[in-house]
């Protein structure tokens, strides 16, 4: 991932960097440059042009899959702003012994409905708190809870 | 719905005004083959010269007196009648890109014998040798073509006999890498030029909401003669959007025929078949009708047996497979991550939805509304043909296809680590970089596989490489850079590039199947109108034809961007030698020239992209 101006995701469609967005605008945007860097629109011109189109076709999908998903946007946000979650630096910080606690007491019961919605209500009220210190640029608070919510979302998949 | 008219093999009328450009849309199915075109602003589907639309998907070679044959469609199952043999070839779908092994006890066209070829590929044995699958398709496309030939002279649209003609030919969905190269490869042998593999449900979903306005999202539940596929896919504002897609690429109408056999087989000597494949089909085709049917045997004994088989006794017999494919468009729905009230209608395609259980369970497993306005035998073919007339004119719709299997490599321990999720948007590029777990090792053998399973014995391999000679260093600080690349048509391309040193050693593979890049070559050159000209020109006009067009792009972006003085000056004078090379009819100088030209406009172009296309 590279955050030049170009190919951040935001600006790509145009779109302001915040946290907050229009899904239907956003999905808008992506239909209509979807349409526009087909491949299917270059077939007369050069294999070059071709191959850029694809790219900025690719482009578009990966960013409207990260826009549109809350954890991959605030995800992508804190990378906006130098805090790459995927870096060695942070996946070697600990996490809290409550939270790792709380995480080996799930991962042992079996998962019935209920644990699911326990699991999802968990990574709602998260998520309210990282969109608060989102929108006020305190990024570094942000961290902790995405770094969570990535690891119940883990759980939910293993079941 | 003023979609779809049939022409008569005698069509009366002309059309002067027709431009020359002709596409073809093309289902190669299992059980049937069809053929379109686009013609006055409505599908047409082909009619043979016996006056059918549906080309029944069945060869027979015949071997009389040395002289060589090939019949297909009804004249082949016609011919085996009156030879009263069981030599033609039914179903060669179900062998396309698929190794003996995988073929499994799935049952086999009657008659035919299988062998592997080195690859391991299924070959079967003919009146005419042993052929692939590939072949076999091949000698069904030609016949379409040929159909659609003779139809397109009556409408005063003349195409040389042995000219490349444009195609779009449909593919299961899942249909994975290996299949969709079988089916290309046999398309380049009967002398088309694919313009566009596309996938089967898809087709179908726009053939049904070409001429509707309405946004929706529609399931298209596909149940073929050999494969079984679930789409679910989103129309809005003239983007058609797959939301995800699943299937099973041995699962069809054969295998009711199957259980049919299987059912009768207690009445029947032992040993004996009880019936042939053909009847079976028929008894399948006679119960959507009748309620009940006798069956006779012939035991080549004193007395035929006669055994009655009811509806409700068929129904039972394919219950096991109905549930499966129930239980697949559930997963699909699951993946697509929309509630069951957001889809609007089930499309019922393929001729094995004709089988009244299948309308029946679908009702009780998701009480949706279900479509059957369009033939479900001849949806798939109109699809293709609209398509195929999109891609030949200006688009007004555009098409978001979805990966259908994960693609991945193994890893150590026979690991598979998945590098594309199944149901990513096409076209779709990822890189990954892995690392040599041994001091000084200089080789590096990888494996790509194509599956959701976790381990690789699981999954299908597509293709096998060999990274050597790479710069010897410590374990670990090797780094290859494997990228992945699925194109629109759904094809594979891996790259892999070792970036630590600047030697940069890459490789690009492109799994192929049952032939090699040469023979299909070959046999294009052969076929086709290159043969008229030598190869040689042949290559200097298209080298020029494509240097002229980035020769356009380049000029439009010096104009619309301001860039530094010496990027500006290195690419005029790339342009300039590239100018020269053109004049002196040189190909080699014109392709290093064109390279050079595209690496330098390579930084720039993606801005200027973005600033014309920016929404």
């Amino acid at each position: 991932m590279q955050a030049d101006n170009r190919s951040n995701y935001f600006k790509w469609f145009d779109l302001p960097i915040a946290f907050d967005l229009n899904l239907n605008d956003l999905q808008q945007k992506y239909y209509a440059l979807s349409k526009k860097m087909h491949p299917d629109n270059f077939k007369d011109k050069s294999k070059f042009e071709v191959q850029l189109a694809q790219q900025a076709l690719q482009h578009s999908h990966k960013a409207y899959e990260v826009l549109h998903c809350p954890i991959k946007r605030a995800n992508y946000i804190l990378f906006l702003n130098n805090i790459d979650i995927s870096s060695e630096a942070i996946q070697q910080q600990p996490l809290s012994p409550a939270f790792l606690e709380q995480i080996f007491d799930w991962q042992m019961q079996d998962m019935q409905p209920d644990l699911k919605l326990e699991l999802e209500q968990n990574c709602q009220t998260r998520m309210q708190k990282v969109i608060e210190f989102l929108n006020t640029n305190q990024f570094e608070l942000a961290l902790p809870l995405v770094r969570e919510i990535l690891f119940i979302q883990k759980v939910k998949e293993q079941s | 719905m003023g979609l779809l008219s049939i022409q008569e093999p005698d069509g009366k009328s002309s059309h002067p005004n027709q431009p020359p450009k002709i596409a073809l849309g093309i289902d190669l199915g299992t059980t049937h083959s069809l053929v379109g075109a686009y013609l006055d602003n409505e599908v047409v589907l082909f009619k043979n010269a016996v006056g059918q639309v549906l080309l029944p998907s069945v060869v027979l070679y015949l071997t009389d007196q040395n002289k060589e044959q090939i019949l297909v469609g009804q004249q082949a199952i016609d011919a085996e009648k009156k030879h009263n043999t069981q030599k033609a070839i039914y179903s060669v779908k179900r062998f396309m890109g698929k190794a003996i092994e995988e073929l499994g006890a799935k049952p086999l066209p009657s008659g035919t014998a299988l062998q592997a070829d080195e690859q391991n590929l299924a070959m079967l044995s003919t009146a005419q040798g042993m052929k692939s699958p590939i072949q076999i398709s091949a000698d069904i496309l030609k016949k379409l073509v040929e159909i659609a030939k003779l139809n397109l002279a009556k409408n005063h649209i003349n195409l040389e006999l042995n000219e490349l003609v444009d195609a779009v030919i449909t593919v299961p969905a899942y249909f994975d890498d290996g299949q969709r190269q079988a089916t290309k490869a046999a398309a380049e042998l009967a002398g088309i030029n694919v313009l566009r593999l596309l996938n089967e449900p898809t087709a179908a979903a726009l053939a049904y909401g070409y001429d509707k306005e309405e946004s929706g999202t529609y399931l298209v539940y596909d149940l073929g003669g050999g494969t079984f596929d679930v789409s679910i896919l989103r129309f809005q504002k003239g983007i058609f959007e797959v939301l995800a897609t699943s299937g099973d690429t041995a699962l069809g109408g054969d295998d009711m025929d199957a259980c049919i056999i299987d059912y009768l087989k207690q009445f029947s000597a032992v040993g004996e078949p009880p019936i042939c494949w053909r009847k079976a089909r028929e008894i399948k085709e006679a119960l959507t009708e009748r309620s009940k049917i006798e069956v006779v045997l012939d035991n080549n004994s004193a007395q035929d047996k006669k055994i009655s088989l009811s509806c409700y006794q068929f129904d039972k017999l394919i219950k096991h497979l109905i549930d499966k494919t129930i239980y697949i468009t559930q997963h699909c729905i699951q993946d697509a991550k929309i509630a069951l009230q957001d889809i609007h209608k089930i499309i019922l395609v393929g001729g094995a939805t004709r089988v009244p259980a299948i309308s029946k369970a679908l009702s009780i497993a998701f009480g949706l509304p279900i479509s059957q306005e369009l033939d479900p035998d001849k949806i798939v073919a109109m699809g293709a043909t609209l398509q195929a007339a999109k891609l030949m004119g200006q688009t007004d719709t555009v098409l978001l296809d979805v990966v259908p299997l994960s693609l991945g490599i193994e890893l150590m321990g026979g690991v598979t680590e998945k590098i594309i999720v199944r149901n990513s948007k096409l076209p779709i590029s990822v890189t990954q970089t892995y690392t040599t777990y041994q001091d000084n090792q200089t080789g590096f053998k990888i494996q790509v596989v194509q599956g959701e399973r976790e381990l690789v014995k699981d999954n299908r391999s597509l293709a096998s490489f060999e990274l050597t000679g790479l710069p010897a260093l410590p374990q670990g600080k090797l780094r290859i850079a494997m990228t992945f690349t699925v194109d629109v048509d759904g094809l594979l391309t891996v790259t892999a590039k070792e970036t630590t040193t600047n030697q940069f050693h890459q490789v690009e593979v492109k799994p192929t199947y049952g032939l090699t890049r040469v023979d299909i070559d070959a046999a294009i050159l052969k076929a086709a109108e290159y043969a008229k000209t030598d190869v040689a020109e042949r290559q200097l006009i298209e080298a020029k034809r494509e240097a002229t067009k980035l020769i356009t792009f380049a000029r439009s972006i010096l104009t619309a961007i301001n860039m530094q003085s010496e990027a500006l000056v290195n690419i005029e004078k790339s342009l300039a030698i590239l100018l020269q090379a053109m004049e002196q009819q040189d190909t080699k100088a014109i392709k290093s020239a064109t390279k050079q030209l595209e690496d330098l406009l390579a930084p720039v172009s993606l801005s200027y992209l973005s600033e014309v296309l920016s929404v």
